[in-house]
């Protein structure tokens, strides 16, 4: 019994040491151009029922999501809602095996242990330094944004990764916004998140990031009255609540669409071509 | 062990390997279909009867089931359930992930309370085996792609290959109460929720900036790649010490000691003691399997250690959730994930000394 059980753990030992040492990334490979960058909430590799629709409910949304990704092959992918290592996600690590898949560098935040919803980058190009910020939460539960310093052909600047708090807590969700952008400093940068604040201008959270920041969106020669923006819900898409937004005088923007589907998450992705000037 | 020991260990192994992918399916799903957006439904009153064996501890108190008699239904039924909890329908999924629980939850309780610790064999190859898979799928579940769907499907195969395979030997030849030492199987479990997830453990804490020049990504890979040697170091000292020195009282005490020292400071020092602390657990468990009053028929007492088991591992899938539940759970759940893993693993041993303490 001892022997057979020493040397069935002995084999399993060298798989599991193999099967992780093959994956350590290794200069992934990125294209000339314009850079590719994609935000998406993923909502924690789960779809649920939506609306009238139930066949979607309880999928693992793995292969969809990537073949969703991959259509757009993205050089800098912002996603909120990433947590996967939780018994009832099945204690993954999905943003591993995402960025695996894909070829990428990544970070996410918080830690586990923190038990919170999760933001993370992933990108072509290697990160020289990485931040986790958690945003102000007088009333509600603690949301997170993500920093990283990024070493491209076009430079080093910043992309961030955040998720704010939804229309129930307005003031947070404000002061969110102010945090953030005393986060950005007066770096170049990328902005990408779920910040569940719709068009309006009376909103302030809105307000804030849309008055500091170009959005991607409108720099595209699209109108935040299109349908074509709307983010949420997957399946009958009725407002836009994602956005791409960028340091003023860093970048032009050739085009920007939403990807996806309600079989890869609860949200469609936004995708972006930008430039630096 | 009977001379069928190598076809045993990879029974027991098996058992362990799917039982814990069914319980992760079964808490999956549950959450899925009473946390979102929809509010809670019927299914969670449905599953806290089926899962963990709760639905034995109430019927048994009516009927007595002999495995003697039933393990070939209790064979069958559970290939199936198994192999249906791969369909993509929450409600059908939890209750075939609960139904394996419930169907292999007499053959658990049978095959502990005659082999005793010589089970640990087969709790530490059932960890190996779950980590491996996680390494080959990359962390993800086997139910998120087709191919890990083809490997489950080939496992609970070799299940029942291997369940027909040791159907004539001495242990399905018996027959145990239920109810008898039937707290072990949450402590069995606990265990391996948290421990055959090297991906979970090792993203605990912030990757440390002690090694410098590195992708942070790499770090997280190293970080993942010496978690899980760890808890494979672990896992072969536990089983190999807890055989060296079984019988040995004042080193049992001296590991009890340390193995619930070690999870109290859980949270902090995960991962710089992981290989103490599963090394630590394994042999206290071996204590335990060893130690347990395998005639009790306390119908209340069992039942409420179980009960408590089910609300400490509800509360801890809670925890991970606190952000999705009502703002009054919130406020007992929100940061308390290693605190109910360690109550939770704390029960059987507590519960234990207070059966010795009464008697």
């Amino acid at each position: 019994m001892r022997k057979t059980y020493s040397v069935l753990l002995l084999i399993l030992t060298l798989i599991s040491i193999f099967s992780i040492s093959l994956r350590i990334p290794v200069n992934p490979e990125t294209s000339e151009g314009p850079i590719r960058v994609l935000t998406y909430n993923i909502h924690q590799y789960f779809i649920e029922e939506i609306g009238e629709v139930s066949d979607t409910e309880g999928r693992y949304i793995f292969r969809e999501l990537l073949d969703t990704i991959e259509k757009v092959n993205p050089d800098i992918i912002g996603l909120q809602e990433s947590e996967g290592a939780r018994i009832t996600t099945g204690n993954i690590n999905g943003i591993m095996w995402l960025a695996h898949e894909l070829d990428m560098y990544f970070y996410y935040g918080p830690s586990t242990s923190d038990q919170i919803y999760g933001v993370s980058v992933l990108s072509k190009w290697p990160i020289l330094s990485e931040q986790t910020e958690f945003l102000p939460a007088e009333e509600s539960i603690e949301r997170v944004a993500v920093k990283v310093k990024i070493d491209t052909p076009y430079g080093v600047f910043s992309v961030l990764s955040a998720h704010f708090q939804t229309n129930s807590y307005k003031l947070d969700r404000t002061n969110q916004a102010q945090a953030l952008i005393d986060l950005v400093g007066g770096d170049r940068a990328i902005i990408l998140g779920d910040f569940n604040t719709r068009v309006n201008d009376s909103d302030p959270a809105f307000n804030l990031l849309n008055t500091t920041y170009n959005s991607a969106w409108l720099y595209a020669g699209n109108q935040y009255t299109s349908p074509d923006g709307y983010t949420i819900d997957a399946y009958d898409p009725r407002a836009k609540i994602d956005y791409i937004f960028l340091s003023k005088g860093d970048w032009s923007v050739d085009k920007a669409f939403t990807i996806g589907n309600r079989y890869a998450s609860d949200h469609l992705g936004l995708y972006a071509e930008i430039n630096p000037i | 062990m009977t001379d069928k020991s190598s076809e045993q260990l990879l029974f027991i192994t098996i058992l362990f390997t799917l039982s814990i992918i069914a319980m992760n399916r079964a808490v999956s799903q549950l959450f899925v279909l009473n946390f979102s957006t929809s509010g809670m439904n019927i299914t969670i009153t449905f599953a806290v009867l089926l899962l963990y064996g709760l639905f034995y501890a109430f019927s048994s108190l009516f009927i007595k089931i002999e495995l003697s008699k039933h393990y070939n239904i209790f064979l069958i039924l559970s290939f199936i359930s198994i192999s249906i909890s791969i369909i993509n329908n929450s409600v059908l999924a939890l209750t075939s992930a609960s139904a394996f629980l419930i169907f292999t939850y007499p053959i658990v309780i049978e095959f502990v309370s005659k082999m005793r610790s010589d089970i640990l064999y087969g709790l530490g190859a059932g960890i190996a085996v779950l980590i491996t898979l996680g390494a080959i799928f990359d962390t993800i579940s086997l139910y998120g792609t087709t191919t890990g769907k083809i490997v489950l499907l080939l496992i609970s195969v070799l299940w029942l290959i291997t369940g027909y395979l040791i159907k004539d030997t001495d242990i399905i030849n018996s027959s145990t109460e239920l109810i008898s030492i039937s707290s072990i199987y949450f402590y069995l479990y606990s265990y391996l929720l948290f421990f055959a997830y090297p991906a979970l453990i090792s993203s605990w804490h912030y990757p440390q900036s002690m090694i410098f020049d590195m992708q942070i990504s790499t770090i997280y890979q190293l970080k993942y790649l010496i978690v899980t040697i760890e808890i494979f170091i672990g896992i072969f000292l536990g089983v190999m010490l807890y055989s060296r020195f079984r019988g040995n009282d004042i080193f049992f005490a001296l590991i009890t000691i340390i193995a619930i020292i070690e999870s109290v400071v859980l949270g902090k020092l995960l991962f710089v003691s992981i290989l103490i602390v599963i090394t630590g657990h394994l042999i206290l468990l071996g204590g335990l399997l060893d130690n347990a009053d395998i005639d009790n028929r306390h119908h209340f007492s069992t039942g409420l250690g179980q009960l408590l088991a089910l609300v400490f591992l509800f509360l801890y899938a809670l925890a991970g959730n606190w952000a999705f539940i009502p703002t009054f759970l919130q406020s007992i759940t929100k940061g308390l994930a290693s605190f109910y893993i360690v109550l939770l693993s704390s029960l059987l041993p507590v519960q234990t000394v207070i059966r010795r303490f009464i008697q």
